[in-house]
């Protein structure tokens, strides 16, 4: 899902509050590498963690452009009509996962996040044996099939999956946000709009669409 | 014996003068579809087109979940007096094929008003799935069973039953993954989040295969649609055969007065056929009908008796 829930709200507001309009669209890993390196035309670029850094460092973007704007929090999925399980503190958390038969999640950025508590609570060679990497969908498809009893990932792509329940985020210092930095692209040709939607998304009026996009605005 | 005579024919006179007056106050239409899916688009279509013949102002209520069970079932239960009616599509006799228990009978709990219109959709794919037509997904499906995944609006809607459709002639398995509502699945198609999505409304898709976001494989239509005569049908794009085409139909609880029923008929017959009124429902993608209650009747067993062996040798269940 990336930020992707948050930017159906946010491009037809900027859309509508200064006539430019904004063509968002989702790539791989793979081909994103490959449009930074040929230079295909965009003006703007979301991205997050370690790809970002790199994008800088090749000389990909205006210097400085680069800002997060949003994030989203991780939390834990059950099937619908299962019993909650408690996962108010990471005590609670570390009892609700190791008594669940399977939990999934994903080789993306909450994936590594759940890796992340699942060693902080001491319980990363436990929890092997019944982890699910998710290659097909979101991880909480994976229980509403029935294929895993717990999924953990982003909670805007989470909570849309018919037949799950959203029971919480991760607990404590347990939990971190998935943050999304958007920056211009040293290519583009409309830096000028470029920049306003950059004070658009960053803006108080961007917050609660975010919000409706299960998103929330960065802490910068 | 003469007295309960006259008290019949008081009851009837009174039902008479009921009908007469209609719409004395604003009628409302529950849509049990989300807003933003084709259900809603003719709902609120409909709506637009009945208030001036009505005389009244049209209400949509959407009251949306359990594919389309929710609503129907308020529509079921509520006064047959006109002031509320129903819009549904294809779950609404199909649900009876996925469900253990459905609150309704879709022919026994409704009085038909009209079968409004038919559309049809359209496959799209993130571009990030390797494959250009029909014929290239069914090769890379058939190397990887459930694999690709395709995005519905809930188990055993429209999307749904598409794509097990789809699944059933090609002798494929694409993975569906059920969303709570047509817009979160369209979005998680955009973002990548799922491979597959069949569009319900061909308007909602145009903007972003336009902009290059979604790749249009094929349109379910055994004819190219008007508004985008680009996209080619699924025959012609690799998978003879196939045609998933639903429709729209505008019901009322089943003890309603037949003198309503023939008035909503009579308004729904004039007002959508005129010609503009058809150019303004095919800018959306969709195919006016505007049937008589009857032929909407004859419609609906009809689908029954098609979707009944489908869902069976698919075995498409929402439990």
């Amino acid at each position: 899902m990336g930020s992707m829930s948050a930017w159906n709200e946010l491009a037809p507001a900027f859309a509508r509050l200064t006539g430019h309009k904004v063509t968002v669209a989702q790539e791989t890993p793979a081909a994103l590498e490959q449009g930074l390196a040929s230079g295909a035309p965009s003006d703007l670029i979301v991205l997050y963690g370690e790809p970002l850094e790199r994008a800088i460092r090749q000389g990909k973007l205006v210097e400085g452009s680069s800002l997060n704007f949003a994030r989203a929090a991780v939390g834990l999925s059950v099937k619908s009509g299962a019993p909650w399980p408690d996962i108010s503190t990471p005590e609670a958390f570390k009892h609700a996962v190791l008594g669940a038969r399977s939990i999934c999640y994903s080789y993306g950025g909450s994936g590594q996040i759940a890796e992340r508590a699942m060693e902080q609570l001491g319980i990363a060679d436990r929890m092997k044996s019944r982890t699910v990497r998710s290659e097909s969908g979101p991880a909480a498809g994976y229980v509403a099939r029935g294929e895993a009893e717990m999924a953990i990932q982003q909670v805007n792509v989470s909570e849309p999956v018919a037949g799950t329940d959203y029971v919480g985020h991760l607990p404590g210092e347990l939990h971190e946000y998935v943050v999304f930095a958007i920056a211009i692209m040293a290519a583009s040709k409309e830096q000028e709009a470029a920049r306003a939607l950059i004070r658009f998304v960053t803006s108080p009026e961007a917050e609660p669409l975010l919000r409706k996009g299960m998103m929330e605005p960065a802490s910068r | 014996m003469k007295r309960a005579l006259a008290f019949v024919a008081l009851a009837l006179t009174a039902a008479y003068a009921c009908a007469a007056e209609y719409p004395a106050k604003p009628v409302r239409i529950i849509s049990p579809f989300p807003p933003g899916g084709s259900v809603d688009l003719v709902a609120r279509l409909v709506g637009a087109e009945l208030s001036k013949p009505l005389g009244q102002q049209v209400v949509i209520d959407n009251r949306s979940g359990a594919s389309g069970m929710i609503g129907t079932e308020l529509a079921k239960n509520a006064a047959p007096d006109g002031y509320t009616l129903l819009v549904n599509t294809l779950p609404f006799v199909t649900n009876q094929f996925a469900y253990r228990k459905v609150p309704y009978d879709p022919v026994g709990d409704f009085a038909p008003v009209s079968l409004l219109a038919s559309v049809a959709s359209v496959l799209v794919s993130h571009p990030s799935l390797p494959v250009n037509s029909m014929k290239d997904l069914i090769a890379l499906a058939r190397s990887k069973p459930d694999a690709i995944t395709y995005g519905t609006a809930g188990a055993a809607t429209n999307p749904h039953i598409a794509g097990e459709l789809l699944n059933n002639l090609a002798k494929i398995k694409l993975l569906p993954v059920h969303y709570k509502g047509g817009g979160p699945a369209q979005i998680a198609t955009l973002s990548g989040e799922t491979q597959l999505y069949f569009v319900n409304a061909i308007t909602e898709a145009l903007p972003h295969i336009e902009a290059k976001k979604l790749k249009a494989l094929g349109i379910t239509a055994t004819k190219r649609n008007a508004i985008a005569p680009q996209i080619p049908t699924m025959a012609e794009a690799g998978l003879p055969g196939y045609e998933f085409t639903t429709w729209q139909i505008l019901a009322a609880p089943k003890a309603t007065p037949g003198q309503i029923i023939a008035t909503l008929n009579e308004k729904v017959r004039a007002t959508l056929k005129t010609p503009e009124a058809v150019k303004r429902w095919q800018d959306r993608g969709l195919d006016m009908i505007a049937s008589t209650p009857e032929e909407m009747t004859a419609h609906l067993m009809s689908e029954i008796r098609k979707w009944r062996v489908v869902f069976k040798e698919q075995g498409i269940k929402a439990e």
